[in-house]
């Protein structure tokens, strides 16, 4: 028996390793969200990030000057924006206090440097230079001055990573920002698609599209992108829609977490994916 | 354990932070070539199929801890890939094989397979149209690993230093 278990082993070793390797890497795909595995991606990427971040600021150094003159003319144009916005502000909320609304929430920016890039086109991740120490946790929207990026997704004491809108594995509630249409936006490898909406959705071609409200990971209205095409508006009952993100993900190396406090109560009443402790 | 069995580690962390710090400046259209998976059939092509699939897969599992991938897709991929190109592993033709044309064949079957592999793993399910799939999401990374491959077999060293 031995015997042939040792042939066996010596002629066919190649395919016995295979299937070995393949078995535990498909049984590790099936425990990703387990907590044990978790933590030990979070201490290897932890200890890894140490020497990405270094090397990182020495390569992109060069960037910056360019990066910050970009930035100057995009500060300008936002303080006349912010002014703007700002009587808008000052008119809403007086309008709130006559009716009596109540806004609970409560917004800080913390802003964060891009230390490496996934190379994967379905599962865009980046890691930043934020973590547990700096308040993160896992489901706090990042963004930056053009739009929403992604999420937090787990964080070690000092690095994140962040799961982009390029990931297949993100999927969020959005909404058409002047029907008020409501879908799920998820990025299917080549598009950020939004699918099965009903023919009697109005959906036009250049709406922009917001993060909704209504979701339980980002219930802030956030800037996704824009419409740029229509799939099936003749055949079939429903429609999907293509979404330009305002975000240029290949260039991006800024970026902002939103720390989003808000009413205990509601967060432990909703069921949310990922428990903010 | 001989020394020369760990070089492809020493080798690998290096690139490993080229391929996401470096990389990802020369992309196209978000595509970028895939630096690891030459390293690893440049050594599977060395060393043999056995020793490509443990390397794959050691490879896929470094890179799903520190990219934030689905734990267990890069291993995967990357396994199945060192072990199809062990499959042209012949130890009298290692230095044919690495300076010409077959080492980008090569790469191109291989760059095909892992990008079949890791996309069927994370991104299929009922919605999608499996030849775009296929295709049109896996033949732009591909042919940007070859001409990346191609790089390595012009300047591929005379004497043996790794």
């Amino acid at each position: 028996m031995f015997r042939l278990v040792n042939k066996l082993w010596f002629s066919y070793k190649e395919y016995f390793v295979l299937i070995i390797l393949l078995l535990v890497s498909l049984f590790l795909i099936s425990k990703n969200d387990h907590d044990s595995v978790k933590n030990f991606k979070s201490f290897v990427f932890g200890g890894f990030s140490v020497v990405t971040s270094v090397i990182s600021d020495v390569v992109l150094v060069s960037d910056i000057r360019s990066e910050n003159e970009r930035l100057r003319r995009i500060n300008s144009e936002l303080m006349l924006e912010v002014n703007k916005l700002r009587e808008f502000g000052i008119e809403n909320e007086e309008l709130k206090n006559m009716l009596g609304f109540k806004d609970t929430a409560k917004f800080s920016l913390l802003p964060a440097k891009i230390i490496s890039k996934s190379f994967s086109s379905t599962q865009g991740t980046v890691s930043i230079n934020l973590g547990k120490k700096d308040g993160l946790k896992p489901g706090l929207p990042v963004l930056n001055g053009e739009g929403l990026i992604g999420i937090v997704y787990n964080c070690a004491d000092d690095y994140s990573i962040v799961r982009t809108l390029k990931n297949v594995n993100l999927k969020l509630v959005v909404r058409d920002q002047r029907s008020r249409f409501e879908g799920i936006l998820r990025w299917n490898g080549d598009y950020l698609t939004v699918t099965n909406l009903p023919k009697t959705a109005d959906i036009q071609v250049g709406d922009r599209v917001i993060t909704s409200e209504t979701s339980s990971l980002i219930n802030t209205p956030l800037p996704v992108g824009i419409v740029i095409e229509i799939l099936n508006p003749e055949k079939g009952i429903f429609n999907d829609i293509i979404i330009k993100s305002n975000v240029d993900f290949v260039r991006v190396d800024n970026l902002f977490v939103l720390n989003n406090i808000q009413s205990k109560k509601k967060d432990e009443l909703e069921l949310n994916y990922f428990i903010r402790k | 354990m001989k020394l020369e069995y760990l070089i492809p580690l020493l080798v690998f962390f290096p690139l490993l932070l080229v391929q996401i710090i470096i990389v990802p400046l020369i992309s196209i259209e978000g595509f970028l070539p895939d630096l690891l998976l030459i390293l690893l059939i440049f050594y599977t092509l060395r060393k043999g199929q056995l020793y490509g699939t443990v390397l794959g897969f050691v490879f896929g599992l470094f890179i799903d801890l520190i990219t934030g991938s689905l734990l267990g897709s890069t291993m995967f991929s990357k396994t199945l890939t060192g072990f199809i190109a062990g499959y042209f592993y012949n130890e009298n033709k290692i230095d044919i094989y690495l300076k010409s044309y077959t080492f980008l064949l090569i790469i191109l079957l291989s760059s095909i397979i892992d990008n079949i592999a890791l996309t069927l793993i994370t991104s299929f399910d009922y919605e999608s149209n499996l030849l775009s799939l296929l295709f049109e999401r896996s033949m732009i990374p591909v042919f940007y690993t070859v001409t990346i491959g191609a790089v390595v077999m012009i300047f591929y060293p005379q004497r043996k230093y790794i």
